[in-house]
Order: C-alpha cells, then sequence, then structure tokens
C-alpha cells in the first residue's frame, strides 16, 4: 500500500539537505503532529497511541542523531577525498595514456563510492529499524496473525499458473505481509519484475502482488484485467455493462463461474481497490482454490518518508488501514471463508 | 450456356462462402443458450435436492406454515418436470415456475427469522448456507442464460442473419427474469408496523 507521500517535494528534499549541511538544521517534530493521535477516538487510533505512539519520541532522537553522524560523515569523507586527490595530484606521476587516466579515475570512483556509502549508512540504518520495529506493529492492528518483513520468502513463479504474469526472467521481491482474515490465509508482497538481456535489463513490472487463498476450489480459471490477452482455452465473458466492464476484459474456462465469482458488489469492490492507485491497471486470476490480484505501481512501497523529515507514522498507518480494508470487504464479498458442500 | 452455368454457379458458391458463416454463427448461438440452459437446469437440480432436507427441517419448528410448505413441494415437483428445451413457449414456462419457487423459498427463509430455535440449529445454518452457495450460482447461471439469449436475439432480428434464421427455424428465446415483485422498492413499514 502506497505509504503517503504528503510529501515533500524534490525541491523541499534539496533544501533541507543544503540546510543540513551548512546550518547543521534538521527539521523537528511539531506539537500538532502528536496530538493528532488523540483527537479522535477509534479502535486503530487507540492501537496506534498503544503500539506505536510510545515509540515516536525515541524514533525522532535516533533520527537526529543518524543526521548528525551523516553530518560529520560527509564532511569527513570530502576532506579524505580532497586528501586522495592531493596526494594523487603531488606524490604520483601524472598519467600518460588514455588507460592510466581511466585507471586513476576508475579508483577515485570507488573511492567516492566507498565513502558516499559509509557516510550514508546511519540514514540507511535508520530506514531498516523503522521497517522492522514500525511496520510490524501497524499490520498487528489487523489481528495477531499478521506479519510483516522486509525480506520476502515469496517466489513469484509459483504464481504462474494464474495465467496473468508477464514473461520475465529476474525477479526481486521485498515487504512481505502475512495473516488471515476470517479464516482466509492473506500474502501481499511487494515485488519488481524485469527481464535481463545480454546487453542490459527491462523492468517488466513493479508493484504489488495480493494473494488470497480460500476454502473452494474452482473448477475453472477466470481472469480478468486491463489490457489483457487472450490465453489459449479461454472464453470472453461478457459481463453485463458498469464501470468494470468498462475498464477491464474478462476471460474464462468456465462461463458460468466466471459469472459467480464476478458478482456486481464484488466487481465494485475491485474497482474501490483499483481506484486506490493511480494507473488503475490491475489483473486478477481466480485459479486452484486462489484469487492473485496483480496491482502495478509507480512508487517503491512500504518505504518510510525521508529521514529529512519528523514522521509520526500516523498518516501510514491510516492509508494501509483504508486499502486493507477494501481487501477485507473482497474476502467478505466473495464468502471465502465460507466451506460448502458443494 | 456455359457462361450461364458457369455463373450460376459462380453466384451459388459465393452465396454458400457468404451464408455458411452465418449458418455456423447461429447453431453456435443457440448450442450456447442451450448449454446455459443445462447450467440452469444443474443448479436447479442441486437446489431441488437441497430442499427436502430445508423443509423436513423447517417443519419440526414451523407449525403455523403448511400452507407455504404444500405450495413449495408442488412447485418443486413442476419444476422437475421435463420440458422441450427447443421451444421458447415451454422454456418460458419452465424458467417461471422455477422463478416462483426461488420467491416462495425467499418467503421461507424471511420465516425462519422468526424461529429462533430454527435459525440457530446447526444443520439448518449449514443447510441454509448450502442452498445461498446454489442460488449464488443459479444466479450467474441466470446471467449467462441470458448473455447468450441477447446474442441468439440479435442474431435472429438483424438481417442478414435474421434470413438464415428463419430457414433454419431457430426462433428467439425467452430472459430468465426475476420477479416483477423482486423489482419493487421495499416499503419499510410493511417491516417495522
Amino acid at each position: 500500500m502506497p505509504l503517503p507521500q504528503s510529501k515533500p517535494t524534490h525541491s523541499k528534499d534539496i533544501s533541507n539537505a543544503v540546510r543540513l549541511i551548512f546550518q547543521n538544521y534538521i527539521e523537528p517534530l511539531q506539537a500538532e503532529d502528536l496530538t493528532e493521535a488523540f483527537k479522535e477516538d477509534t479502535s486503530f487510533k487507540a492501537h496506534y497511541r498503544k503500539h506505536i505512539f510510545p515509540f515516536i519520541q525515541d524514533l525522532e532522537e535516533r533520527r537526529i542523531q543518524a543526521l548528525r553522524t551523516v553530518r560529520k560523515r560527509s564532511f569527513a569523507s570530502l576532506g579524505l577525498l580532497i586528501l586522495y586527490l592531493l596526494i594523487t595530484i603531488n606524490f604520483l606521476p601524472m598519467p600518460e595514456t588514455s588507460k592510466e587516466w581511466e585507471l586513476r579515475t576508475f579508483f577515485f570512483a570507488i573511492a567516492c563510492l566507498l565513502l558516499g556509502t559509509w557516510a550514508l549508512f546511519p540514514a540507511r540504518k535508520h530506514r531498516s529499524s523503522i521497517k522492522a520495529e514500525i511496520f510490524p506493529k501497524i499490520f498487528e492492528f489487523f489481528g495477531p496473525e499478521f506479519k510483516y518483513q522486509e525480506a520476502s520468502p515469496f517466489e513469484i513463479e509459483s504464481l504462474e499458473a494464474s495465467n496473468i504474469l508477464p514473461p520475465f526472467n529476474h525477479e526481486e521481491t521485498e515487504d512481505y505481509i502475512v495473516g488471515r482474515y476470517d479464516g482466509v490465509k492473506l500474502e501481499i508482497v511487494e515485488s519488481d519484475l524485469s527481464k535481463r538481456y545480454r546487453n542490459g535489463e527491462r523492468r517488466i513490472f513493479r508493484g504489488l502482488f495480493i494473494q488470497l487463498e480460500m476454502n473452494k476450489n474452482f473448477s475453472g480459471q477466470t481472469l480478468f484485467g486491463a489490457g489483457v490477452s487472450k490465453p489459449k482455452g479461454y472464453d470472453e465473458v461478457k459481463l453485463e455493462e458498469s464501470p468494470f466492464t468498462n475498464t477491464f476484459t474478462v476471460y474464462s474456462t468456465d462461463q458460468m463461474e466466471a459469472r459467480y465469482l464476478l458478482t456486481q458488489t464484488l466487481m465494485e469492490r475491485v474497482m474501490e481497490l483499483a481506484s486506490l492507485f493511480p494507473d488503475k491497471k490491475l489483473k486478477g486470476s481466480f485459479y486452484n482454490n486462489r484469487l492473485l490480484l496483480m496491482i502495478p505501481t509507480k512508487d517503491n512501497l512500504f518505504e518510510p518518508s525521508s529521514i529529512l523529515y519528523p514522521n509520526t507514522f500516523l498518516e501510514d498507518t491510516q492509508k494501509i488501514q483504508q486499502e486493507m480494508g477494501v481487501i477485507f470487504q473482497i474476502i467478505d464479498t466473495l464468502k471465502l471463508s465460507e466451506k460448502t458442500r458443494l | 450456356m456455359l457462361t450461364i452455368s458457369l455463373s450460376l454457379a459462380i453466384v451459388a458458391l459465393s452465396s454458400l462462402v457468404l451464408l455458411y458463416p452465418l449458418y455456423v454463427g447461429l447453431i453456435r448461438k443457440k448450442n450456447r443458450v442451450s448449454e446455459a440452459l443445462g447450467n440452469i437446469d444443474a443448479q436447479l437440480q442441486q437446489r431441488l435436492d437441497l430442499l427436502p432436507n430445508i423443509l423436513k427441517l423447517a417443519k419440526r419448528f414451523m407449525d403455523h406454515e403448511s400452507t407455504l410448505f404444500e405450495e413449495i413441494t408442488n412447485l418443486r415437483t413442476a419444476v422437475s418436470q421435463p420440458y422441450n428445451k427447443n421451444h421458447p413457449t415451454s422454456v418460458q414456462a419452465h424458467l417461471t415456475t422455477a422463478q416462483a419457487l426461488t420467491e416462495k423459498m425467499g418467503n421461507l427463509v424471511v420465516s425462519v427469522e422468526n424461529y429462533p430455535a430454527l435459525k440457530s440449529d446447526q444443520t439448518m445454518v449449514q443447510a441454509m448456507q448450502t442452498y445461498n452457495e446454489v442460488e449464488g450460482r443459479l444466479s450467474a447461471s441466470r446471467r449467462f442464460y441470458n448473455s447468450a439469449v441477447t446474442e441468439l436475439n440479435n442474431a435472429v432480428q438483424i438481417f442478414p442473419s435474421s434470413v438464415v434464421a428463419k430457414w433454419l427455424r431457430i426462433e428467439q428465446m425467452p430472459f430468465f427474469e426475476a420477479d416483477p415483485s423482486a423489482k419493487k422498492a421495499i416499503d419499510a413499514d410493511q417491516f417495522l408496523s
């Protein structure tokens, strides 16, 4: 679910970075950011106040410490690079061939990379600690079985049978969420699929996979999506005209089952989910005993906002709550938890 | 003479080439309607198989609904009668009876709400869940049937396939429509008074 980038623009990022370096100025947490958590009394806010709010101040202090360390290391790195240049200019012979220039430049680039990594390491460490400490608490709101982990054990190749995956030969996954709602197993993973060639790489897909496992097995396979092509053995399903059918095309191996699954209510829920993501180019597939939703997104999701700004995580958790709510409604609509004798 | 024969042969062949796809299309659409009707009948059969159990359970608790039980039993018998799937009137009568049974079962479900002991009986809960699942599938079959009938009726009515339809004696088929009472706005006073 996209973390709200209620967010700072690039120009503000640059301005804050410049103020940090030259004025040692770090934007502080405002009092009104903290009072927001106490304005309404909902179960969600109660969870936030109990499990997340107590850590805000400590995280804020660690953020400021990390930024100060980044600043010191940045100046130290700059000093070391200048020293390196002075040494190479004054004590080493000038390169004469282009190959020697290339080598000298290569070593300088390596030095920049290593020193840059060292300088920014506290910021990356802070980011990882937010993901490890706060994100699991956000998802615990939905139930004790909900777990978040940054490293994903999920393999996208296992979804081939859904018939909605584009061709790819390289995958990267992160930000894995697993849980149970009303007895239905739910998995969410963020993924980047690409095709690697000899000369380079082309991104095929970046976004979310949401998989729901049900208590019912489907006799056929039904898929829907914007711009999805007809797989072999499938027929187009011509549903009643609606915003859903104006956005998505449906194919299935079982016309009746497709209509059984894609009721008016479910189609509305899917449109609601699609509206939460800018592109609306969502794809879905009912196969075996699963519903797989594939949602492309432009941004890298589940990322804390920039370290240059204070964060109470309230907006983040509210947005996640909204999006998970729609997924739960999809489960309710499909009555996925019911076992019937059919 | 030869020229005339050749011209006639060309005209005949061209007609065949033009008419054949229309013929194939119509037969496919007609078969699709039959397939959809078969799906409806399969779901209706599942529903009919569930009814005796549901009625048996309901009768134990609902002493004063004998009229409703009798109506449901009679409709169940009527729906299970064979009918001509290629004859629009026969199909319409069959679908109307099926819809009447749906309405009566709806009345039974509403009546069950007045009997808490029956409503909470586990066997009844499971039976109703299964029944609701069948109704969901029946609704899907109806949508598939109506979609197939739309395509067939369009082909039967629109030139030039209408010419081929007349020649093959393929007729328009009726839609499986919801009961008119289901389309009326609900008056809350009926339930609250």
